[in-house]
């Protein structure tokens, strides 16, 4: 429940982040019991490469302080859109803050707006989506498996997210629509699936006139198909971006200053450098509005 | 579409094909369009959404000045490229081996060009003998014919869309300002580094009190905009603007938004040094040993009683509750800002600071490390590049942004 507001505490039900190192964060749910493989009720116990941590100690902690380790210590961080993504329980490939941030500004997102996303995934999008347009936006979103999609609308309850502010549906959009979802009646859709142009009459038709619609697709033959479907389907100003975030390691470095006569001076200076290899490609995010004066539609175009 | 209609002194984005501007309308307002002279004050009581054609007024000193008169949207959406170019027609085999770059392809004359444009030929008819005149039009491939019309189309077709506001036109009309430019007016800050910072930064209509801490200077108000955007008028979500001088409620970026009277409430905007006065005298920042001079701005002009409320409201906010985020966009070196005001910003919350250059932030980097209240630091580099997509011609777009800013930003914790 630490999600929607910020918490100073740490209170039974929460979602804390436990933070070792850049590359070793978790997350732990603050409730004293866990059921284990065997299905039985034991006390919630986390190993560490620095040891164990009763969980249930956390409770009455300070966010942002130091919780020691049977070995060592760690921090114990509320959670952020940022933390979550790096460190949330992966059931499918994510989205990372560079895309997210990229997709909730250019649809233009705001607390009230209602929006709908196929598919649900992991949830990394759908955190970043609820935190904008809560308190009273609406967020639809849908996936086609069924596992995946119980386990987010649970995961979103545990995060203090439920209807109607999130709406969770096991739901194959591309063959079905996205029902219930009133025609003409979201600001936003977002897609991100294997065939996205089977979706996006569906899209045009629980679109508001001059709604937003951003698709992401690792390939570009999903992109040039997308956009030939988009522009056949009212919508217009079509743009496709890809982003990426290069991380700079800071260090000071020496480095030796050759002279003419063969002599070296040793140089000490400030620099930054990127890493040698850095993740190149996420996927191509397509955005597009729906025509403010297209009419509205009561059944989805079909375009073959 | 929206049924909105345009009053007097309300800001709408104007678009020509893919330039965008936001202006505020009045009866007498005009702007400059590219190298035209556009007025406004046909747009009263028009619909926010609506499509013009832009059509000579009068010439003042031999200027052209327009007028902008509605025209149906089916004219708006003509598209030239289907008009003239016949892409049924085989091109396989064509290449412009026989074309020669000889100035002479072009059978129309300068003045007869200008001539049509001055007696108001629409565009559809001007491209139209362009291509009729065009000795090698019918030699290129479809493909460059295509890029040949839309070429044309984009000088000729005088249409505009008038749309309402958003952010994202926003920081697209004030980015596209000065492409050139090595010290652009924005600081290199570009759509994915300013939605970037918003993420990061956490801003969020919450229902329980937090106050969001940001220093923006050299920005045009781009990124408090932003973060306006994501409070609400029903929350209790506020933003303290800092900055080195009052009136940075004024900024283009802000005003274009048309932001209502109630969410504007939820922003307050201080000078940094009364802020740091008020903060250290109020006893929320502790009081430092040799005040920095220095970091004073320039002394407040008249403390009127509206703006004494504003900063007692401020602190007092500030007092029950730490705050729950600082952003610092500065065109100065950011580290004394930063590091003045970390103080005031809750446990496990996080920090931002961008700046155009990385050798400021590298030097942040390491005193904040030193300092050892904060974690998760990281500097980046955001990219960003777009796509032109067409079937069998898609590539990157030729020209792209060389650099976005550079972003340092962590996580404050309770220090070692």
């Amino acid at each position: 429940m630490s999600f929607p507001e910020f918490k100073t505490k740490i209170e039974r039900g929460d979602t804390v982040i436990l933070y070792l190192s850049v590359t070793s964060i978790f997350p732990l749910q603050v409730e004293p019991k866990m059921t284990n493989k065997k299905g039985s009720l034991v006390d919630n116990i986390f190993q560490t490469v620095y040891g164990a941590l009763r969980v249930s100690d956390l409770e009455g902690q300070r966010y942002g302080t130091k919780v020691a380790l049977s070995k060592g210590w760690a921090l114990v961080l509320a959670p952020t859109c940022d933390l979550w993504t790096q460190c949330l329980p992966h059931r499918t490939q994510i989205l990372y803050t560079p895309d997210i941030s990229l997709i909730v500004a250019q649809l233009e997102l705001r607390p009230g707006s209602k929006v709908v996303e196929a598919g649900t995934g992991s949830g990394s999008l759908s955190h970043s989506i609820l935190r904008t347009v809560k308190p009273d936006g609406e967020l639809h979103t849908f996936d086609f498996h069924e596992g995946r999609a119980d386990a987010a609308r649970e995961e979103f309850a545990l995060h203090g997210y439920k209807e109607p502010l999130v709406r969770v549906a096991h739901r194959d959009v591309c063959a079905l629509g996205f029902d219930p979802v009133a025609a003409a009646s979201v600001d936003a859709v977002f897609l991100d699936l294997p065939c996205p142009w089977d979706a996006i009459g569906h899209a045009r038709k629980v679109l508001r006139p001059g709604g937003r619609i951003a698709i992401f697709s690792p390939c570009v033959e999903q992109v040039v198909r997308t956009k030939e479907v988009l522009l056949k389907s009212d919508f217009f100003e079509t743009e496709t971006i890809e982003c990426l975030c290069k991380e700079l390691s800071v260090q000071y470095r020496t480095h030796g200053k050759l002279h003419l006569d063969g002599n070296e001076e040793q140089e000490r200076y400030l620099t930054s450098l990127p890493c040698a290899s850095i993740p190149g490609h996420s996927g191509f995010l397509t955005f597009a509005t729906l025509k403010p004066w297209a009419t509205p539609c009561r059944s989805p175009i079909l375009i073959s | 579409m929206e049924t909105d209609t345009i009053k007097s002194g309300q800001w709408v984005a104007l678009q020509r094909e893919n330039y965008v501007k936001v202006v505020q309308v009045t009866e007498k307002s005009h702007i400059s369009l590219g190298r035209d002279v556009v007025e406004l004050g046909n747009l009263l009581g028009k619909s926010v959404w609506s499509t013009y054609s832009m059509e000579v007024a009068k010439r003042i000193r031999g200027e052209r000045r327009f007028q902008l008169v509605e025209c149906p949207i089916s004219e708006y959406e003509q598209s030239l490229v289907q008009v003239l170019v016949d892409d049924s027609k085989d091109t396989e085999g064509k290449d412009n081996r026989f074309i020669k770059d000889d100035g002479q392809s072009q059978k129309l004359s300068r003045e007869a060009i200008v001539g049509m444009q001055a007696e108001g030929v629409s565009a559809k008819d001007i491209v139209g003998q362009l291509v009729e005149n065009s000795s090698t039009f019918e030699q290129k491939t479809v493909f460059a014919q295509e890029k040949y019309v839309s070429k044309k189309q984009r000088k000729y077709k005088k249409y505009v869309l008038v749309r309402p506001t958003s952010n994202r036109l926003v920081t697209q009309a004030l980015c596209n300002l000065s492409p050139q430019e090595q010290n652009p007016k924005h600081m290199s800050l570009r759509q994915d580094s300013l939605s970037l910072i918003v993420s990061l930064s956490g801003v969020q209509a919450t229902t329980r009190p937090s106050t969001f801490l940001l220093f923006e200077s050299g920005s045009q108000g781009m990124v408090t905009s932003a973060m306006i955007e994501r409070l609400s008028a029903t929350s209790d979500a506020h933003l303290v603007v800092l900055s080195c001088a009052r009136g940075n409620d004024k900024t283009v970026a802000i005003q274009a938004m048309n932001y209502s009277p109630e969410l504007l409430s939820k922003v307050h905007y201080l000078s940094l040094s009364e802020f740091l006065k008020s903060a250290t005298e109020c006893g929320i920042l502790p009081q430092k040993e040799n005040c920095e001079k220095q970091e004073e701005g320039p002394p407040a002009k008249r403390a009127n009683s509206d703006y004494e409320a504003e900063v007692s409201l401020v602190m007092e906010r500030l007092r029950s509750d730490k705050a729950a985020a600082l952003i610092v966009v500065a065109k100065e070196n950011p580290i004394n800002v930063c590091t003045h005001l970390l103080p005031l910003v809750e446990l496990s919350r996080p920090f931002i600071i961008y700046s155009q250059f990385k050798e400021p932030l590298q030097e942040a980097y390491m005193k904040l490390k030193a300092d050892k209240n904060v974690t998760a630091l990281k500097l980046k580099e955001p990219w960003l590049r777009k796509y032109q997509i067409l079937p069998e011609r898609t590539h990157p777009e030729v020209l792209m942004s060389g650099s976005g800013g550079f972003i340092l930003h962590g996580l404050t914790v309770e220090s070692a």
